[in-house]
Order: structure tokens, then sequence, then C-alpha cells
């Protein structure tokens, strides 16, 4: 049918490729050059010739390596804690009144649309000496300020962690309706116990889904930016929390532009190796 | 002794019920809970939030006290609401246009470059806004665009449109081509079938992509945060920001109280369109 107006393919596709090629990927590429080059200023015309400098200044930099270390503990992170306690609650829900789960689900979903600024400066107001958790919990151990707290990495992640589980919880959910009934039923039938039944049906049955949530969690912790910036500016305190897009951030707000050039390239090489390192590590079952 | 078995059979599995609902609930309360406190906490003095965290504001010490010094601050909210709406306007009508059409190409048109078109929306889509580092200043600078509320369109259009791409082509994909193919045979032409066949059919999906492009570009921090310097163009998040961070001198009723106007046209926007909201983003994730 269409085959005859294939002259329509360009000019409808020509809007698309022109703003992502300008906005996307001109400046993905053009970092390449920039890498190689010292700018004074955002906007420096004639930058000087670095050469490889602005790679060895970054693999010197101390918070180059907690960056990349802090990223990888959220990658963790997000599988185990994000996606595990979404899968559980998933698997709960499928256990109670229906108008009360699709209740609980309207709920779990709501952080999700809020601003993470909006949480951020929230989780402020808990954290801070003065903030409630402080207040009401252990006292100084929520607050993250002091330099040697160990867990302030940990007190940095933890809204991003709760703000997605929500996420999660709704697509297993819709994964979890989509296996029928009988299987489980005939499982029971035959004698298996409940926690057999998840084991060895509904999570095999559910894999491709989790997977797909899995693959999610491990990109958006990539992308994660603006919770820790509005939590902790600059990776505070002493630029320990820094995740690769605050620390990218701290790169350009700092003037070192040349740095940042490479960091960015940087950036999208992990994402393409961790989404096909990611897809690779957890195969899709093709039998379901 | 068979009847025993059987009743503390039953008495567990109650007990095991009551747990389960006990354990969700839980998990709601720590999904709502913050955002309840903070707005009861936006009408109590500065200094109740501090010393009683948990008084509830219904006392001859409530307030609008914050609210006033946000309104009558030196950063116009008004102006901040009416920017966030022209920034996330444009935003949503022009991503979802470019998508629509390319969606129509995609689902609808076979051709060789096909696959490289697929793989461009892709890596829009998974691409992180702090990877434009610095060149998307430098190319807002070219066509004067560079600091003003304008300028924080294109970028934001290019990095939303790769999902709102890949969700209609999904859905379009799901619906008969037989209608379309009458209407050509009864002589109707591209725009005519475009306009009164396609759009219509594919509206619930437009929807859902307008609801989420407008809540990531209204709630987005990170682009606003490095396009916009004229304190004029501020939007609503980076006001929120930086009343956040140095303007207030951490005064916690002035930021409860912004928490809540941020969040406000959102949470709206939320409870009154939460099917789509809810069913749209889990649909595309389960699929693809």
């Amino acid at each position: 049918m269409y085959n005859k107006k294939k002259y329509l393919i360009v000019p409808f596709l020509l809007p698309l490729l022109i703003i992502t090629a300008f906005f996307i990927f001109y400046p993905a590429i053009i970092n390449i050059y920039n890498g190689a080059f010292t700018f004074r200023h955002k906007l420096d015309d004639n930058p000087i010739f670095a050469g490889f400098k602005n790679i060895t200044w970054l693999i010197g930099d101390k918070i180059f390596w907690t960056a990349l270390f802090n990223t990888g503990i959220l990658i963790v992170l997000v599988v185990v804690v994000q996606v595990g306690l979404a899968l559980l609650l998933s698997l709960l829900v499928d256990h109670i009144n229906k108008k009360y789960a699709s209740f609980l689900r309207i709920i779990y979903f709501m952080p999700i649309v809020i601003s993470a600024t909006a949480i951020g400066t929230m989780y402020l107001l808990f954290i801070q000496p003065t903030g409630l958790f402080t207040k009401l919990l252990f006292k100084d151990i929520f607050y993250w300020l002091p330099i040697n707290n160990p867990l302030a990495l940990f007190i940095v992640m933890a809204p991003v962690l709760w703000q997605y589980i929500g996420f999660y919880f709704v697509i297993l959910l819709t994964g979890l309706s989509t296996i029928p009934e009988e299987y489980k039923e005939a499982a029971l039938i035959d004698g298996a116990s409940k926690m057999q039944v998840v084991r060895y049906i509904t999570i095999p049955m559910l894999w491709n889904v989790l997977r797909t949530c899995m693959v999610l969690a491990i990109t958006g912790a990539l992308k994660v930016f603006d919770l820790p910036h509005t939590v902790a500016l600059h990776g505070a305190p002493a630029q320990q929390t820094m995740f690769m897009g605050t620390y990218n951030y701290y790169l350009y707000s700092t003037n070192r532009l040349g740095q940042s050039a490479v960091y960015s390239v940087f950036i999208v090489l992990v994402g393409i190796m961790v989404s096909l390192l990611s897809n690779a590590v957890l195969r899709e079952n093709k039998d379901i | 002794m068979m009847k025993g078995i059987k009743q503390s059979n039953k008495t567990t599995k109650n007990f095991i019920a009551v747990l389960i609902y006990v354990a969700l609930t839980l998990w709601a309360l720590l999904a709502i809970v913050p955002f309840l406190w903070t707005f009861l906490a936006s009408f109590k003095p500065r200094f109740h939030i501090v010393v009683r965290p948990l008084e509830l504001p219904f006392n001859r010490y409530f307030t609008f006290e914050n609210y006033k010094k946000i309104f009558g601050g030196s950063l116009n909210i008004f102006t901040s609401y009416i920017n966030s709406f022209y920034i996330s306007g444009l935003v949503v009508l022009f991503t979802v246009t470019i998508s629509i059409f390319a969606a129509f190409v995609l689902a609808r048109f076979n051709f060789k470059l096909k696959p490289i078109i697929e793989i461009v929306v892709i890596v829009c889509m998974m691409f992180p806004a702090f990877a434009l580092l610095f060149p998307v200043i430098k190319i807002l600078a070219s066509i004067n665009m560079f600091g003003t509320k304008t300028g924080v369109v294109l970028p934001q259009i290019a990095l939303n449109v790769g999902f709102t791409t890949l969700l209609l082509t999904g859905f379009l994909k799901s619906l008969p081509v037989e209608v379309e193919e009458a209407a050509y045979i009864d002589g109707a032409k591209v725009p005519r079938v475009l306009m009164s066949i396609i759009i219509p059919m594919m509206r619930s999906a437009i929807v859902t992509s307008m609801i989420f492009v407008f809540i990531w570009s209204y709630n987005d921090l990170f682009l606003q945060m490095i396009i916009i310097t004229d304190e004029k163009d501020f939007p609503i998040s980076l006001l929120l920001n930086r009343l956040a961070s140095k303007e207030s001198g951490f005064d916690h009723g002035k930021m409860a109280s912004a928490v809540i106007l941020v969040s406000f046209p959102i949470m709206l926007v939320y409870f009154m369109l939460q099917r789509h909201i809810i069913k749209g983003l889990t649909a595309g994730a389960v699929k693809g």
C-alpha cells in the first residue's frame, strides 16, 4: 500500500533527524575533538591544543575514580534493592484484595512523577542537623555533612532508590498479570508449596519482564543527576558522593571544559558498554 | 487431631495474610508520608518545624507565612510558573508532532535505512543530558538562544523525541492498516488520512506521550540550570533549586512550601490522569 508513497519517508523523518543531529549527535561527536583542547571559557573560539593532557588529567584525578566507583555501587544497588523490593512488593500484592491493590499502585507510583529537585529538597528537610530524621532517629548518623561519615554515600543514594521502586513495581505487576493462573493452580494441586510456585513458575515466567526492569534500572543509574545534585552539591561532603553526571557538571562548572569534553565521551562509551554488557549477561528467555 | 492441625494452619495463614497487608501498607506510608509531612510543615512557623516536627499545624500557630515569603520573594513564582508552562508547552507540542510523523514512517514503511533510524531513536532515548556538555551551550549561543528559556526547548525536544517515537511507533504497529487502505482506495490523500484516521486512532498513545513529555520537561533541572542564566526566565524547578540552596539560608518553612508549590500541578495532573500515566509507561516497558 505505502510502497508507492516512499517519497514521504525523507520529509517525515527529517525533523527528527535534524533536531537529534544538532542536539545529540553533533555534541557527542564534537566532544571527541574538543577533548584535545584547553578552553579558557565556555564560548572560547581559540582553544589551546592540549593533546592527551585532558585524558591523563582525568585518570590522575581521584574524584574521577570516586565517581566511577559510586556509580558502580549505585548500579548494584538499583538491581538488588530497587528491582528486588519491587519484585517482593508485586508478589505480595498478588495475595490481597484487588481494590486495595489498585489503590496501592497509585500511591507507590506517585513519587516517580514528582521532580527530583522537589524530592531532594524535601529530603534535605529530613537529613539536616535540625531535620526530622536527625531529631527522631539516631541523631548524627543521618546527618551526612561531617566528612568522615562512612554512610554519606548511602544517605545520598537512598532517595534515588526510593523514588523509582514504584515504577518497577508497576511494570512487574503488569508482567505478573500475563502469567496464566492455570500453571500456578496445577502446581499447587500437585503439592507444590507457595514458595516453590514462586521459585519455579512465577520467577522463570516473569524473567523477561524482570530483565527489562534491571536493564532500565541500570541505564537509569547511569543517568542520575538531579537528585544527588540537589541533596549533595558537588558530591558533598568533600566530593565523596560524586556520580558520573554530577562529576561532569563539576568539571563544567569549575571551567575544566576540555576535561569535561573527554569525560562526556567517556560517559557515552560507558553507557554503550554497560547496556551491551547487561543485555548479554541478562539473557532473554526465548522459550516463554 | 486433624482438626487441630487444620485450625493452626488457618491461623498461620491468617497471620501471614495480615503480615502481607502490614508490609504493603508500610511501603505505601513510606511513599506518601514524606509529602504529607512536608505539606503540613509548610503551614507551620519555621521554628516549630524544627522544634516540634511531629506537631500538626491545626492550632493557633497555623500560618501562611511561608507561602507569603515565596510569593513576595525576590524571585517571582508566578513568572516561574508561566516560564515552566511556556517551555514545557512548546516541548510537548514539537516533540509529539515530530514523533507522530516519524512513527507513521517507522510503523508503515519498509526501507533500507530503517534499522539505523531505529537505533538512532533508541540512542536518543538513553542519552544522558549531562553528556551534552558543553557543545550544546556553544550551539545555542551561535543561534542567540543561550541564557533564555527558549534555549531549553530545543535540547529538551531532542532528548524526549526518542521515547515518544518509540511509544507511538509501537502503538501504530499494533493497529490494522486496512482502514487506511480503504481510505486511499476511496481517493483520500496522505494528509487527510493522517488527520482523520491515523491521529484519531492513536489518540490514547498521543495523550500518554504528551503527559510524559510534559512531566519530564517540567521536572527537568539539569538543562534548565546550565542554559538559563536570566532570572526573569527561571522556570519552577530552577526557582526551587535556588530556594533550597543559598538564598534561603536553610529556611525550613520556605523550603517546605516551595516543594508543595512545585509538586502541586504535577500531583493534580497525576491524580486526574493516573490511569493513562501508569498504563502508558508500563505498556511500553513490558513490550520493549
